[in-house]
């Protein structure tokens, strides 16, 4: 079975689950049987089904594969939010699509070459128009210009990213966390 | 007798042919590592980092759609730092669709390219590296 196949009987599953879940709250709010007779009902269950340690097993591994479940699809959704985010330019053959983790990337080496930044992180926006909206969080040097650096930031970044990845940047907002000094 | 003439019938008539989805896949994932700045074919992550595929398994990078007519194909790659990514993305595109389309005869609806990452040179990541030491 490959990864795709999987995928879509996760899926299927968990649909299942839900609807299942969500038809057992329905019955239950039309109260379809009286006290008593839910607990007659419940002492049989409980005594017939304990009465083999076999159906506990069973119970405990249907648990441990429902929770494993859970845990995989934890780690999908995390990848997911992580990697598959993208920016897409329409061209004459197709689309390009670049991902979040590479703009970044880009991002983070240029301002590795402004020698007044000290440190730096960015964030990434893209907004349901296809705007592209960077914020970053700069620990300047001593000694720097402020509003100067951050100009030449913005104009750098914003021409570099358009010849590189063809991204047109709408807004770059700039956070001086910090000015860094030397003993 | 009418078994043979049947049978004279069926080896004179064209037979038909079926490119497979593989075959695509092989033909785009060839024509786009030709390419200069493109350093290899993605097939997304591996943890944290991607999983760039090896030649003998890199048509793993291509996703495509087909009937018998009409194809499209997705291209997951990584680029080189220095490249340009959308030129050598629009390059790719415009490069598999001539290769597919003259080798299979099949019209290429569209080429579309998922840049997953960009590969750096070392001086570059000594920069970040030097950046990132504490100052003394």
């Amino acid at each position: 079975m490959n990864k795709k196949s999987f995928d879509n009987l996760s899926f299927i599953l968990l649909i299942g689950l839900i609807i299942l879940f969500s038809l057992a709250i329905f019955a239950l709010s039309l109260k379809p049987i009286s006290l008593e007779m839910l607990r007659e009902n419940v002492d049989k269950i409980y005594y017939s089904f304990y009465d083999s340690i076999i159906n506990q097993l069973i119970l405990g591994l249907i648990a441990l594969l429902l929770f494993l479940f859970a845990i995989y699809l934890i780690q999908k959704r995390n990848r997911f939010s992580a990697q598959n985010l993208s920016i897409t330019q329409k061209t004459l053959f197709g689309e390009v699509k670049i991902s979040l983790s590479t703009i970044k990337h880009l991002i983070s080496t240029l301002l590795l070459t402004i020698e007044e930044i000290k440190e730096s992180k960015s964030t990434v926006n893209v907004l349901k128009a296809g705007d592209v909206n960077i914020f970053l969080h700069i620990v300047l040097k001593q000694d720097v210009n402020i509003p100067d650096i951050s100009e030449i930031i913005q104009s750098k970044l914003k021409d570099y990213l358009f010849k590189v990845s063809g991204i047109e940047v709408k807004v770059i907002k700039i956070f001086i966390d910090k000015v860094f000094y030397e003993n | 007798m009418p078994e043979s003439k049947s049978m004279i019938k069926e080896i004179k008539e064209p037979g038909k042919i079926t490119v497979s989805k593989e075959v695509i896949a092989t033909i785009a994932a060839l024509e786009t590592t030709k390419n200069k700045g493109v350093v290899g074919l993605a097939s997304g992550y591996k943890g944290k980092s991607l999983n760039i595929l090896p030649k003998s398994d890199f048509a793993r990078g291509v996703d495509v759609w087909m009937n018998s007519e009409e194809t499209t194909v997705t291209i997951s790659l990584i680029t080189h730092y220095d490249s340009g990514i959308f030129k050598v993305a629009t390059e790719v595109q415009e490069k598999v669709k001539d290769s597919i389309q003259s080798m299979t005869g099949l019209k290429v609806l569209k080429v579309n390219i998922n840049v997953l990452g960009v590969k750096f040179k070392e001086k570059q990541k000594q920069l970040e590296a030097k950046k990132k030491e504490p100052s003394k």
